[in-house]
């Protein structure tokens, strides 16, 4: 039976690295911002549902969502963000399980940085949560990004990265020191 | 007979006793006499051999030079005479020997006697005739002359100046770039014709270049393409390509956040990206602006909490640029 693994983690944690990892090893991993870019833009329910809630200006003529129009609406006012992702998000789960069912492998990967807002975490059999100390997060993003401490220490407690209470959640240490394919190489093991 | 014998005995000589054969015959003074006078007899038969030929009737085939004279200056030959006219002629040998050796006469072409007010001048087939027939003895038959007649365009007005357009297919070679524009040693031209056809012509083109494989900066000359009823100088231009070595080369560049809303902060990580990409060689130390970009309206699509990098802006020159990651996490700040 076919297994689908979340990847999970905050920011500067390296859940990408993980991600090309997997895909370089011969894994199936899901492109969340991809499809969720290609069924808007293509999806005549998501379109219809996109009108109806935000009146036509936000398709263009050319059948694809004015991005621009649409951004200055939702991120302007939150309850119209959430509008837009109830619309969206199940669209995108389904085109996911969708997938996972076709890719005739044991175990499929997808990478996201909203499992639980997103409601994929319904449909997932694992989670791997990607982790660094916060004292190594903060000192990436301060080297690669030239803000404050405080500021990156803020924006890290703005996350919701607990996943613990998650079913079957794992963790990859990714703090530097620690070698992280022989821990994605025993996660695969557990799987299968 | 004697002479003959001696001639036969040398030969014979030489062949059996290699350098030295001249010490092993015994040459007289009898031997000597007999050679002196074969030698004699063969140059008088030579001399009533050509005496003879020289007076027998020949017919040849004979290129005769042919010049435009007493030109005046400011008139351009548009169309340029043959250089040279074949005439078939049938005379004596001795009557048509000037011909082959020594200084041949020419066909004079005086401009003033045949060029006629509009810009042409015109030989009939009768006085072309009678100029060749004229250099030539009474006793000489003209079997045929090429060409019969002539027809040459001239013009009194001065050159007009016309841009050159190029017709180039230049390739260079892996990892080589030509780096620059292909010069051109003229850029225009200048045409001679009538006013009407002067009025039509506005630019002139080379005859289609087509280069590949360059790993070296190319020099050449290149024909312009004619026009008829033109004459046109330069007739050839020299064209350089310029062709570099292309080197890989590293840079690490910002990335901008575009379409961003006033009054939102969007912190990028990372912020930086390695843009790898290849350069002409005379470039590398030389830095332009690589724009790297991620797009605010994409957070629109984004699930990974990632927007996509792309290339917003580089240099043409610049070939093959790749950068380090496709994508940066993104935080949101609408304070």
């Amino acid at each position: 039976m076919m297994k689908l693994v979340a990847i999970v983690g905050g920011i500067g944690s390296g859940k990408s690295v993980v991600s090309s990892v997997l895909r370089i090893i011969g894994y199936n991993v899901y492109d969340c911002d991809s499809r969720a870019r290609s069924l808007m833009n293509s999806s005549a329910a998501i379109q219809h549902d996109l009108v109806a809630a935000f009146g036509p200006d936000v398709i263009t003529g050319d059948g694809t969502v004015d991005a621009p129009r649409l951004s200055s609406l939702v991120f302007a006012d939150k309850s119209l963000l959430l509008t837009l992702n109830s619309i969206v998000h199940p669209r995108v789960k389904d085109d996911l399980l969708q997938w996972a069912s076709g890719c005739g492998s044991d175990v499929a990967f997808f990478e996201t940085a909203i499992l639980r807002e997103s409601g994929f975490s319904a449909v997932c059999d694992a989670v791997w949560c990607v982790a660094a100390p916060d004292e190594v997060r903060v000192r990436r993003v301060m080297a690669r990004n030239g803000v404050s401490e405080a500021a990156v220490r803020a924006r890290i407690l703005a996350q919701n990265n607990d996943y613990s209470d998650l079913h079957d959640c794992s963790f990859i240490c990714n703090d530097g020191v620690a070698a992280l394919l022989p821990q994605i190489h025993d996660l695969l093991h557990n799987l299968v | 007979m004697n002479g003959f014998f001696l001639f036969f005995r040398i030969i014979q000589v030489s062949l059996l006793g290699g350098h030295n054969f001249l010490r092993k015959i015994k040459l007289n003074k009898h031997y000597y006499k007999s050679l002196g006078l074969y030698l004699i007899f063969i140059v008088i038969a030579f001399v009533f051999w050509l005496l003879l030929a020289l007076n027998n009737t020949l017919q040849r085939d004979i290129m005769v030079p042919l010049k435009l004279t007493s030109v005046p200056d400011s008139v351009t030959i548009i169309t340029d005479p043959p250089a040279f006219v074949r005439v078939t002629v049938r005379d004596k040998g001795a009557s048509l020997l000037k011909f082959f050796f020594g200084e041949s006469s020419a066909i004079n072409i005086n401009f003033n006697e045949f060029a006629d007010a509009n810009g042409n001048i015109h030989v009939s087939s009768a006085e072309f005739r009678s100029l060749v027939r004229n250099l030539f003895d009474a006793s000489a038959t003209i079997i045929s002359v090429s060409p019969d007649s002539l027809n040459v365009r001239y013009t009194n007005l001065p050159g007009k100046l016309v841009p050159v357009r190029l017709d180039l297919d230049a390739e260079p070679d892996m990892q080589y770039v030509i780096n620059g524009p292909v010069t051109l040693s003229d850029d225009s031209v200048l045409v001679f014709s009538d006013r009407k056809t002067l009025d039509d012509i506005d630019e002139v083109y080379t005859f289609h270049v087509d280069v590949t494989q360059l790993k070296d900066t190319l020099v050449r000359p290149v024909n312009i393409a004619p026009i008829p009823g033109t004459k046109i100088s330069p007739r050839s231009i020299t064209i350089t390509i310029p062709v570099e070595p292309l080197i890989r080369k590293e840079q690490n560049i910002p990335i901008i956040v575009k379409n961003k809303p006033a009054g939102v902060r969007v912190v990028i990580l990372p912020s930086v990206v390695q843009a790898s990409f290849l350069v002409p060689l005379s470039m590398y130390s030389k830095n332009k602006p690589v724009i790297a970009e991620v797009d605010y309206n994409d957070i629109l699509y984004s699930m990974s909490n990632k927007l996509e990098v792309r290339i917003a802006e580089s240099p043409a020159i610049y070939k093959n640029i790749s950068l380090g990651i496709d994508s940066v996490e993104y935080v949101i700040d609408n304070n």
